[in-house]
């Protein structure tokens, strides 16, 4: 019996996938005549859906979507025509389906209710306008199925410090088989069980033969859940096909045409930690790099010089190919927005027309990530506040519709993503009126402000508060964190308005980012970023635990002394006059050296995306540069190297 | 979010070091139990993210306690805490649907280490 739940990810996020293009579709079908193709492709989604959601046994999804399937069939053979109602109840169907995608994933009761949605497509499909009492053609399409791989081979060693090895290896065993079937096992089962494990220098070898639909992706991710394995190697016997074939173009939005074949080899799809994994040890190696650097200035060796020079024009080379593996289209972001700008537009009363333009234009992958809540939140000001009402816009000599634009645009190395609307603009007057109520400016600093600087009061911390705050983020972003959420990326806001005619907001961003770990460390009351990759571990140090000689204090660890230094010391901070036990530290390696660097404090870890100082203060030895906090806190970035 | 940890041991002092190696911000101890049968009720009523169940317990044995945890939840994820010696006791456990092991006396960073794995599979 395969453990379905190994695949629950997977279906949730292709789901995701035939959703947001049916959506697509039925966007395209409610604003004119529908071609075949969308028909056809409305059709695909629901029937993909339906036969993912039987084999994961999610009956409810099941049934909603051969409900649609069965709708849908009828348009595909003429024997219906598309109608509003129908639209609609599809776009709800639709919706009620993402809904029950999030229960599955919260691990949530399906809401009951899906049932009267079911039975009101059921009702319509019987409801036949053109050829009533017509028998529903049979669908000649196989249901999808998952082709078994001929095997993988995986060879996996246990740690030879594992405290049960035969233990271990029936987890091993037990993990494998809930991917498919084990087909050969050395040793075998029954071996396991009775501790007959062999041995070797590299630990305890395991071989196994898994015949299963599960792609190498989720096999190394079961094998990374098991602890104490020193390493796991495994090679597909035949490649076969994965769980669905679509799943190869992770990135690409809504498909048109059936899934690619031919293509399936020249895009895998990858674990996105494999690719933070690559910026880290990338990281690493240009810190080598510069180390290497750094010797040969002291210590010119012949011949050195033409390596080091290779080393750096590859390392180059490097960076560059595994940033661009990391660039995902801009569409990735805005595909929700029509159906987002409809449904908002409709509960506001508003007539609103989305143009995308230029997304196509590539990001690295975390900005996309992170730029989803602030985008969604533009997005919804420019419907609530920007665009007027109709009879407003008729008004004001306005065409009834109202227009918001996202454009994509790349400069360089900076990526400019607008979104505009021909609204009424932000007007500066009733901006300074508000940030002098909520006593965010007084009333000299008002009369001064510029028109310009006005409108910028709304990125203002506690200007947002009184937003509405929007069913569709749910979260009432308000724009000081969009501002500090681009910023943090190494990005910028700028806004600018004319009021009657509309606003625009301009986000410019870096194509790339560096993103490091790092811990933040309190060193006498200020905050300080120090990189992970520079320490060995954090430890508290207790009285017994600390020696002295000759003045220098030393923290004894196993039989090891390691010397115990104040960090405050390195960076002329005041010392603290006596130990407060526990002394929190860090043990960190300079010069070959370990040392155990006492803090005031450990704050926590951060993905920091680290900018360098520029000038002047890129000279100070010891800072590496800056880092945006997530609340806007602008800390340095400790270097050791710079210290000794 | 921190990982929602029942704890469930016949011993005060396991349970209480359990809880130190424990004691930080990614993890959250929101309930002890003494033996089997209170270990099921707990684990139905808190549902955590993680058990660790002791395997020799009064009222009912972990590995019963275990049994009957899957049958009401098959994704529940308990870690079998066990001594040296006691390989067959956890391969039973196993069998019935436990996700992993640590023995006994723990090296914290080793607990972590498999729990962390566990609850994040």
């Amino acid at each position: 019996m395969i453990d379905l739940s190994k695949y629950k990810a997977l279906f949730l996020s292709e789901a995701q996938e035939h959703l947001q293009s049916m959506n697509d579709c039925l966007l395209k079908m409610e604003q004119g005549e529908p071609d075949e193709e969308t028909i056809s492709s409305i059709f695909r989604n629901a029937h993909s859906i339906k036969g993912m959601a039987a084999s994961m046994g999610y009956e409810p999804i099941r049934d909603l979507a051969h409900a649609m399937e069965d709708l849908f069939d009828q348009v595909r053979h003429k024997q219906r025509t598309v109608g509003k109602e129908m639209t609609e109840l599809l776009f709800q169907a639709a919706d009620r389906i993402e809904l029950m995608l999030k229960e599955i994933e919260q691990n949530r009761e399906f809401n009951p209710d899906w049932k009267e949605l079911q039975e009101k497509i059921q009702e319509l499909v019987k409801k036949k306008p053109t050829e009533p009492g017509v028998e529903k053609p049979k669908i000649a399409r196989p249901e999808p199925k998952a082709p078994e791989k001929a095997g993988n081979e995986i060879q996996v060693y246990i740690s030879s410090e594992a405290d049960a090895p035969s233990v271990r290896a029936l987890i091993l065993y037990k993990r494998l088989e809930e991917l498919g079937k084990i087909v050969a096992a050395h040793p075998s089962l029954e071996e396991i069980k009775q501790g007959k494990i062999p041995s070797s220098p590299q630990g305890y070898p395991l071989r196994f033969t898994l015949q299963s639909k599960a792609s190498s992706e989720q096999i190394s991710e079961a094998l990374k859940g098991v602890s104490e394995l020193v390493k796991f190697e495994f090679k597909e016997s035949v490649a076969g096909d994965t769980f669905a074939p679509e799943a190869a173009e992770p990135v690409k939005g809504p498909k048109e045409s059936e899934p690619p074949t031919a293509t399936i080899l020249q895009t895998v799809r990858i674990r996105t930690q494999i690719l933070d994994d690559l910026i880290n040890t990338l990281g690493e190696l240009i810190l080598i790099k510069g180390g290497l650097e750094e010797l040969h200035r002291n210590n010119p060796l012949a011949g050195l010089k033409t390596g080091l020079d290779r080393l750096d024009r590859l390392s180059a080379e490097f960076h560059d190919q595994v940033m661009s593996a990391r660039l995902v289209p801009i569409e990735v972001a805005v595909q929700r927005f029509p159906r987002l700008v409809r449904d908002l537009a409709r509960e506001e009363g508003k007539e609103i027309e989305l143009e995308i333009q230029g997304k196509e234009i590539e990001l690295d992958r975390t900005l996309i990530e992170k730029l989803a809540d602030p985008l969604v939140h533009i997005i919804r000001n420019a419907v609530y506040h920007g665009i007027e009402t109709p009879d407003e816009r008729k008004k004001q000599g306005k065409s009834v519709v109202g227009k918001i634009k996202i454009l994509a645009s790349r400069e360089r190395d900076m990526v400019d993503l607008s979104v505009s609307d021909d609204g009424r603009g932000i007007d500066p007057d009733k901006v300074r009126k508000k940030a002098l109520e909520k006593g965010l400016i007084n009333e000299d600093q008002a009369r001064e402000l510029t028109m310009e600087q006005c409108i910028n009061l709304i990125f203002i911390s506690g200007f947002s508060t009184a937003d509405k705050v929007g069913m569709v983020s749910g979260r009432g972003v308000g724009m000081e964190v969009v501002k500090n959420i681009v910023q943090g990326i190494g990005g910028n806001v700028i806004l600018t308005s004319v009021p009657g005619k509309g606003a625009m907001i301009s986000l410019q961003l870096p194509r790339t980012v560096a993103i490091t770990k790092v811990l933040l460390i309190k060193l006498a009351q200020e905050i300080f970023a120090f990189p992970l990759s520079r320490i060995l571990r954090t430890i508290e140090i207790l009285p017994y635990q600390i020696r002295k000689s000759q003045n220098q204090e030393y923290y004894l660890e196993r039989q090891e002394l390691i010397p115990l230094m104040y960090f405050h010391k390195l960076l002329d901070l005041k010392v603290p006059e006596e130990h407060h036990f526990p002394l929190n530290s860090l043990i960190v390696e300079a010069k070959k050296k370990k040392l155990a660097l006492v803090v005031d404090d450990l704050v926590g870890q951060e993905d920091a995306f680290i900018r360098p100082m520029g000038k002047p203060l890129e000279k100070i030895p010891g800072l590496g540069g800056v880092t945006m906090l997530g609340d806007g806190r602008i800390v340095f970035v400790l270097d050791l190297v710079g210290l000794f | 979010m921190a990982i929602r940890v029942l704890i469930a041991d016949d011993a005060l002092f396991m349970r209480n070091m359990i809880k130190e190696v424990f004691a930080s911000q990614e993890f959250q101890v929101i309930g002890e139990a003494a033996n089997g049968v209170e270990a099921i009720e707990k684990y139905k009523q808190l549902k955590p993210d993680i058990t660790t169940m002791d395997i020799v317990m009064p009222l009912k044995s972990g590995i019963e306690a275990v049994r009957e945890i899957i049958k009401f939840d098959r994704l529940a994820r308990i870690v079998m805490c066990s001594a040296l010696g006691q390989e067959s006791l956890v391969m039973e456990a196993i069998e019935a649907g436990a996700r992993d092991y640590i023995v006994k006396p723990f090296k914290p960073e080793k607990v972590l280490e498999v729990v962390k794995k566990v609850a994040s599979s």
